[in-house]
């Protein structure tokens, strides 16, 4: 592989045709046939790449041998996170780094096969800013893994508006143009596909082969239900509230009141008529309208917060 | 800017050339014999034999001062910068890393904690390549009351930083000079500089010096200055954790008010509905009203970081998270792979 570079990367000052982007955790085993794979589909593909190997603090030996396959492959970069600062941060300054105009991400654990790459890339070409791979018969355990996750794509897919069966993939290929608009942190990469779609993106998915673990450990557990929980939240909140901050908390506190104002209603009426007491529908119909007050003025906050945030690089859809 | 420098804070003499070794030394409220101090720092920076500065940042007017600080202005390495009392210590030491152009950035107190001495190691502890040295007073002779509040302090400090931390309020500390530049301090931050650095993956070890032996003064506060130090440390719990995520601690709080005030809330109507037992005299659904109500406002709030935090993050990107290693030849400690 080392003496094929062509014209490749010969010229260091030219920016490659595909980037990709792979962050390592922990992964000594992986590193080297991970990236030694990626690059025999790549030159395969006789364009110009380059591989971003990102560090992620690993506290085994990944970094030296990264360093050491960097040394004898000029198309590798190598990125070091200072601590252990999760995927996602990962992932961001590998994007944040690379120069293709097409990017691919992928995991460092050796489960995603690089031979879907050049598959990604032709439906990006064929009109895409996002293709997303969808794991194909995932080798993964069933209980802990695989159900947890169908329910979450479901869910995350009902909730923002962008059916993808399997947002948890790494593996995707993005139009370097919309990743300049993309600025993921704390664990965004599970939502890459419904932030794209508010940046304004096209997006699409494929079916893509998938591995067990080569070696080394998986980093999940089910401890993360709630975070994705949680997450899934802001994301529907971000989704109405970054274009119209305001309404977007209003409505449901007209709602509320609305609500809280029919049960104070009821309680009087029933009570006036049966003479029960107007305790329970009153008390009801007062924490309702409690609620409508607390999201009526958190709307005018948010209005606030992000007034003061300027125009975002965001609105529409600005591809060309 | 409302601050006034004295002498030349910009001087000619070091030509805006870099330095080795900045020395920042805030003067706030407290300060022992600055000239004597500062003739002892200089005699140990002068033995290290590497070429310094010092910045007297002196916050507030101090009339008793004014003839050590004339003196001090005299000498070519000496940089003053005054600051209205009106601003608080950590921004007197943000405009103090501002003005240091040294590779290595040494905080010493205006007040005695350890021996003069202690200036080399520190400096010298980043020579391997660390980014702070934090100065440990070892064998401490200063009053035992002082002793077991500190040990209870750095007890929770360590919790908060995560690593066992002994000694971060002794003020004496030294700091690679790209990493302290890019410190951005407020409110009490500048008590709690190791923690924030350990934060942004810098490397910090402790280096064990010799306690001044003059500092003996007991060190007993008032009720108010043990709860805002407790504040600080839950404020930079909360700063380091969910800084990019709010939603994860609001929510989970609010999640379970919410849910446990419904849960009294149905019991308290289960019982009235279909019990007979009146409402009136049930302090319970008022506790459980309230909750509700709270359970909802702390998510709301929630929901409100979670937007600000996202606006932000499309402006700004965290300075100095990453570094890309560079090509150098041979680099790899590795030897290339065979099958090239």
């Amino acid at each position: 592989m080392q003496d094929n570079p062509e014209k490749a990367n010969s010229n260091s000052g030219e920016s490659p045709w595909i980037s990709v982007v792979i962050p390592f955790y922990n992964e000594e085993a992986n590193v080297r046939p991970v990236i030694e794979e990626v690059m025999e589909v790549l030159t395969g593909m006789g364009r110009t790449f380059e591989i971003l190997a990102v560090d992620d603090g690993s506290s085994d030996d990944t970094l030296s041998r990264l360093r050491s396959i960097k040394a004898a492959h000029r198309e590798v970069r190598l990125l070091r996170m200072r601590r252990n600062s999760g995927q996602t941060a990962a992932m961001q300054a590998g994007f944040q780094a690379c120069r293709g105009r097409v990017v691919i991400s992928m995991d460092g654990d050796g489960q995603n096969d690089p031979i879907a790459i050049p598959l990604l890339i032709e439906r990006l070409e064929a009109g895409h800013d996002l293709v997303c791979g969808w794991r194909h018969q995932r080798q993964d355990r069933l209980v802990t893994r695989k159900i947890p996750s169908w329910i979450a794509n479901r869910l995350i897919g009902f909730l923002t508006g962008v059916p993808i069966h399997d947002n948890g993939c790494s593996l995707k290929a993005y139009d370097a143009r919309l990743l300049r608009r993309l600025r993921l942190y704390s664990d965004q990469h599970r939502f890459i596909p419904a932030l794209s779609s508010l940046a304004g993106a096209r997006i699409t998915e494929v079916k893509v082969p998938h591995r067990a673990r080569m070696a080394g450990e998986s980093k999940y557990g089910l401890s993360r239900t709630y975070k994705v929980l949680l997450d899934v939240i802001t994301l529907v909140m971000l989704r109405s509230a970054l274009n119209r901050p305001s309404r977007a908390f209003m409505i449901p506190g007209l709602l509320l009141g609305m609500a809280g104002l029919l049960a104070v209603l009821a309680g009087v009426v029933s009570s006036l008529q049966t003479g029960s007491s107007l305790v329970v529908l009153s008390g009801a119909g007062f924490l309702l309208l409690f609620a409508a007050g607390n999201f009526l003025t958190l709307g005018l906050l948010a209005e606030l917060a992000r007034n003061k945030a300027g125009s975002l690089a965001r609105p529409g859809r600005r591809m060309a | 800017m409302n601050t006034r420098a004295m002498g030349n804070p910009d001087r000619a003499s070091l030509g805006g050339e870099k330095v080795e070794v900045s020395i920042l030394i805030p003067v706030g409220d407290f300060y022992d014999n600055l000239a004597e101090t500062h003739a002892s720092f200089r005699a140990s920076c002068r033995s290290l034999g590497r070429s310094y500065e010092f910045i007297y940042v002196v916050r507030g007017d101090h009339p008793s001062l004014q003839k050590t600080l004339q003196l001090l202005e005299q000498e070519p390495e000496v940089r003053i910068l005054q600051v209205p009392r009106t601003y608080n210590e950590s921004f007197a030491l943000n405009e103090g890393l501002r003005m240091a152009r040294g590779q290595v950035v040494l905080t010493l107190p205006a007040y005695d904690t350890v021996v003069p001495e202690a200036l080399a190691d520190l400096v010298m502890a980043l020579d391997d390549g660390t980014d702070c040295a934090v100065a440990v007073r070892a064998q401490r002779r200063d009053p035992l009351f002082n002793r077991i509040q500190a040990w209870v302090f750095h007890a929770l400090v360590s919790r908060v930083a995560g690593r066992p931390l002994r000694d971060i309020t002794n003020g004496a500390q030294a700091i690679r000079g790209e990493v302290a530049r890019r410190l951005t301090l407020y409110g009490e931050q500048h008590r709690y500089v190791p923690i924030l650095l350990l934060a942004r993956g810098c490397s910090l070890k402790e280096v064990e010096v010799a306690q001044s032996p003059r500092e003996r003064k007991l060190r007993m506060f008032g009720p108010r200055i043990y709860i805002n130090r407790l504040l600080d440390l839950a404020a930079i719990f909360f700063l380091l954790r969910f800084t990019q995520r709010p939603l994860r601690f609001f929510g989970v709080f609010g999640a379970g008010f919410g849910v446990f005030g419904l849960a009294i809330c149905a019991v308290v109507s289960y019982q009235k509905l279909f019990g007979g037992q009146s409402l009136a005299d049930r302090p319970a659904l008022l506790l459980g009203v309230l909750l509700i109500v709270l359970g909802l406002q702390t998510g709301s709030l929630g929901l409100l970081g979670e937007l600000m935090v996202h606006l932000e993050a499309q402006r700004t990107e965290e300075p100095g998270a990453t570094e890309e290693i560079t090509p150098s030849p041979g680099a790899g400690t590795e030897p290339p792979p065979a099958g090239g």
